[in-house]
């Protein structure tokens, strides 16, 4: 509630160029008496962009509630002024926010699906807000509704219109609740994580129709994400936050070329060392365990899967035998018209040590591959090798003892999920051990002790829960549990994607240090090309239920065959992606719709 | 206002093809009814002939008394047809019942479904008036409690609601008949009068065993209600709503009100066969000649086709009013798709 000092004169000058200034505005939590968001100041020019860029907790979010007026319960803005088109919001009543927001306001967050009624068509949605807020019929609301479904690229914006949320896919979703947010033509747009947890190329998708729109419309951007990438590829200017402060500020290309603070560094070198970057650099240099050369079919059609053909075992010696090799592998869901194949004609070979990234969006088959590997679910047709064993169709007896052998281990997406929350962390490392059976308690301990130093946790959290540790430390912890059985093939189910920039660095550094220190074979599967590049020696590419492309991960990335994977390289955000990508995915989406 | 757009144009094509879409839905939703619906019939109606049948009860003991001899029984078991093989009399017997024909009572030798049919009305009125009180005090109370959730009108109600749902309804039944019929005379204390006498004395007569009964259901609703309206207004939805400029009492009644209502429609469904069961006391309290009283009759006397009878129109009542409030809550929460 900072009365503005400018005097008139000058404000007509900042406002005709200025939409949104936030002047060192706090927030505070009255209930705890605890301040946190420490000052934050920005300017939003007219048709401008300011990321904001930061871990959970980090004040980003709090920031844009502000800035829309909804705050939770007990928080406030206790400082600073927040100026929208030359008005200071901070004091305004209800119905005063409920005037201003849709019109001169809006925003799109993460995880589009929670956003949208579960119980409404989304059409009706969108028809909702010209009815109540421009007051137009029925009949032309609804025709105003599904020209912004088109003008937001959703290919048939009829039959969108008459669906419910769980019928359309979060990539939709969110083109729809963009749709919402621009319908009433306002000036300014918050995109807080709006393209977080979609898949590469749907979250490219999504960008690049915020940056269509901003230049289409003259939309002014805040976007929000806790991957620099994200805000690099957009915005003029960054903020970078970290528990509740600003710690760097500016144009986007001084944050990126001579970052000032660690923690802005730290974003940096997440993706210089793990990203695309460094894996396309690294095509020449040394890798750690150096496998052989696989041979890759180029391409054209989607429907063509690719087989990576194993060595011959006559002429390899017997230490090369493939730690997992997998044939032709099919697996579908359901029967008669119901009938869904997941997973079609895949095959594989991972030699001991090696590490095998798996690439692809959701629902292209890549954890079905992974459970038909350990046999939870039915292989269709093919086979599966473990270690020369055919593991396709064990028996349920079998099949207990396999896994208490403990060959192959599994790390999950969620550590916490996964993880007892009722035992300590040690007895959850243990129980593999205890499993097997044979060993004593003094050798267990060893060996959890053993495996805590290896994943580079500290001893004195062994008699800690799950709930009491970081995001880090407990996938650490999934990794120790699965490591204690010394087992020879390790799949990790996309296990950083769930951690923030400094926890996925840390666990991809570590994931490479037992890759050379630790003899087991791993296949890391991930949505997000930077972590598969970053660790794989070689990549697999699922697209539509098959392997579209297979080969030498530094080979996919800098020369990718399969239109897929073009578009997935061309979408992975990168800290200098220009505006050349953006026709150039355009080109490979429309490619793909044909095929 | 800006202009509005020209005329909507819809193609007929595209519109045909959701009509028949539509229709298509109807008519899946109508065959999922009906597999619903028979199934339950079958094994509701076979579990009350079996019942009856092994209650090993006859209408010759009903009859002779102490002076039954065992031709006596056989003559009479003869007569009613009961000597003939088990799924026989049950296929018999299901036949009738389709027909609207539910026996002859052992006790007087008088057609069940009429005398059930007599007494339904008065059952049905008292359940139906409990039912129409307990869905709107329930969900007056449930709506603001969620309202003030947290505050004061929240803890009063909360704190109203569960001193009302373990008041067993015949002790409010006689708390309300004493204070209202007796002390202040505003209500008459027993008896009933057919709605063809005219609405008011019908209603008069009706309310207080209504309200005895209708506690329980509007306690249970206003509790559901409330839950399920705080925990819906925590979606992001609603955020969502607000985000985009909407009121909050068009958030209420069309965003919050539709996902939050689910599970208090839910129990509903659920406490239906408690008002039916609890009109068995209740009647008895305000000297109601309703179904209940005639159960309770039929059983004592060991009167098998009354009972079956009873029970018969009881699974259909309780089935049909489950599969209405299924369908409701389909139509409003698509989402969870429950089949029917």
């Amino acid at each position: 509630m900072t009365p503005s000092v400018a005097g008139p004169a000058d404000r007509d000058a900042v406002d005709r160029d200025t939409v949104l200034t936030l002047t060192d505005v706090r927030i505070h939590n009255d209930a705890a008496d605890e301040e946190l968001v420490h000052g934050v100041s920005l300017r939003l020019r007219r048709g401008g962009v300011v990321g904001i860029v930061g871990e959970s907790g980090s004040g980003k979010s709090l920031t844009c509630k502000a800035v829309l007026g909804v705050l939770p319960e007990h928080i406030e803005v206790a400082g600073g002024s927040i100026e929208l088109l030359g008005r200071d919001v901070t004091g305004l009543s209800r119905p005063e926010w409920t005037a201003l927001r849709g019109t001169s306001i809006s925003a799109v967050f993460q995880d589009p699906a929670s956003y949208l009624n579960p119980s409404i068509r989304v059409g009706k949605q969108v028809q909702e807000v010209l009815r109540v807020k421009q007051g137009l019929s029925r009949a032309a609301a609804k025709q105003r509704a599904i020209e912004l479904l088109d003008a937001v690229h959703l290919r048939d914006p009829d039959y969108v219109y008459e669906q419910y949320v769980h019928e359309l896919s979060g990539g939709m979703l969110q083109r729809v609740l963009i749709a919402i947010a621009i319908s009433l033509e306002p000036e300014v747009l918050i995109a807080d994580e709006a393209t977080t947890a979609l898949d590469t190329t749907v979250q490219a998708g999504i960008l690049d129709l915020l940056v269509e729109l901003k230049e289409r419309i003259g939309l002014s951007l805040i976007v929000v994400s806790h991957d620099l990438a994200v805000v690099a590829q957009l915005c003029d200017e960054v903020l970078v936050m970290r528990e509740g402060h600003v710690v760097e500020q500016g144009p986007t290309a001084a944050i990126l070329h001579a970052p000032q603070h660690e923690y802005t560094r730290l974003l940096v070198a997440e993706h210089e060392q793990y990203g695309l970057s460094a894996a396309a650099s690294s095509a020449s240099g040394p890798r750690l365990p150096v496998s052989e050369p696989v041979s890759v079919s180029v391409l054209e059609p989607v429907s063509v899967s690719v087989s990576v053909p194993a060595p011959r075992s006559s002429s390899a010696p017997e230490s090369t035998e493939p730690v997992l090799r997998v044939d032709g592998l099919g697996v579908h869901f359901g029967r008669g018209r119901g009938r869904k194949q997941a997973l079609e004609d895949a095959s594989l070979v991972i030699r001991p040590g090696e590490t095998v990234g798996v690439i692809g969006e959701s629902g292209a088959g890549k954890s079905t591959l992974a459970r038909a590997v350990l046999g939870l679910v039915r292989a269709t047709a093919g086979s599966v090798h473990v270690g020369g064993r055919d593991v396709t169709h064990l028996s349920g007896r079998e099949r207990r003892a396999f896994g208490r052998d403990g060959v192959v281990q599994y790390v999950f997406q969620d550590p916490l999920r996964s993880l007892d929350p009722e035992h300590t962390v040690a007895a959850s490392v243990a129980e593999p051990l205890r499993i097997r059976g044979g060993f004593d308690r003094a050798a267990i301990d060893a060996a959890v002790r053993r495996q805590f130093r290896a994943v580079r946790l500290d001893e004195s959290l062994l008699d800690r829960f799950p709930g009491e540790l970081s995001g880090g430390q407990r996938q650490r912890v999934a990794i120790a549990r699965a490591l204690i059985g010394e087992p020879r093939l390790l799949i990790l189910d996309e296990p950083v994607s769930a951690l923030d920039s400094a926890n996925r660095v840390a666990i991809l550094e570590l994931l490479r240090e037992l890759r050379s220190t630790v003899d087991v074979a791993m296949l890391f599967i991930s949505h997000d090309l930077g972590s598969v590049a970053g660790i794989s020696d070689r990549t697999i590419v699922l697209y539509r239920s098959r392997i579209v492309e297979a080969g030498d991960t530094a080979r996919i990335v800098t020369a990718p065959t399969h239109p897929y994977t073009r578009l997935l390289v061309g979408s992975a955000p990168t800290l200098t992606s220009g505006p050349t990508d953006r026709v150039q995915r355009e080109r490979l989406r429309a490619g793909l719709a044909v095929s | 206002m800006s202009a509005p757009p020209p005329a909507l144009t819809a193609p007929p094509a595209a519109h045909r093809g959701v009509v028949a879409h539509r229709i298509g839905r109807a008519a899946a939703s109508t065959a999922r009814l009906l597999a619903i619906f028979v199934p339950v019939f079958l094994l509701g109606t076979f579990l009350t002939y079996l019942l009856g049948h092994l209650s090993g009860r006859s209408p010759a003991y009903l009859q002779l008394g102490d002076a039954a001899s065992p031709q006596a029984v056989a003559v009479i078991e003869h007569k009613w047809g009961l000597d003939r093989p088990f799924l026989v009399q049950y296929g018999d017997w299901l036949g009738s019942v389709l027909h609207g024909d539910l026996g002859t009572s052992w006790y007087n030798g008088l057609s069940v479904a009429h005398a059930l049919g007599q007494r339904a009305a008065i059952t049905l009125s008292a359940a139906g008036v409990a039912l129409v009180l307990g869905i709107v005090f329930g969900f007056l109370l449930g709506a603001l409690a969620a309202h003030f959730h947290t505050r004061w009108p929240d803890r009063a109600i909360t704190t109203f609601t569960t001193v009302i749902s373990v008041l067993p309804p015949f002790i409010v039944g006689i708390g309300l008949a004493a204070v209202f019929a007796v002390s202040l005379q505003l209500l008459p204390a027993a008896g009933y009068v057919p709605i063809q006498a005219g609405l008011g004395p019908w209603l008069s007569h009706l309310l207080l065993p209504a309200i005895a009964l209708s506690f329980d259901t509007a306690a249970d609703v206003a509790r559901q209600l409330r839950n399920g309206l705080v925990s819906a207004y925590r979606g992001n939805y609603v955020t969502g709503a607000i985000v985009r400029g909407l009121g909050p009492r068009r958030i209420f009644f069309v965003h919050v009100l539709r996902n939050g209502i689910a599970p208090a429609l839910a129990v509903l469904g659920l406490k239906f066969p408690n008002l039916l069961g609890g009109a068995v006391i209740i009647e008895a309290i305000f000297g109601l000649s309703g179904y209940g009283v005639y159960a309770s009759q039929a059983a004592v006397r060991g009167d098998v086709p009354a009972v079956q009878g009873v029970l018969v129109v009881s699974v259909v009542l309780v089935v049909v009013f489950n599969l209405l409030v299924n369908i409701v809550l389909n139509r409003v929460t698509p989402d969870a798709d429950r089949g029917v």
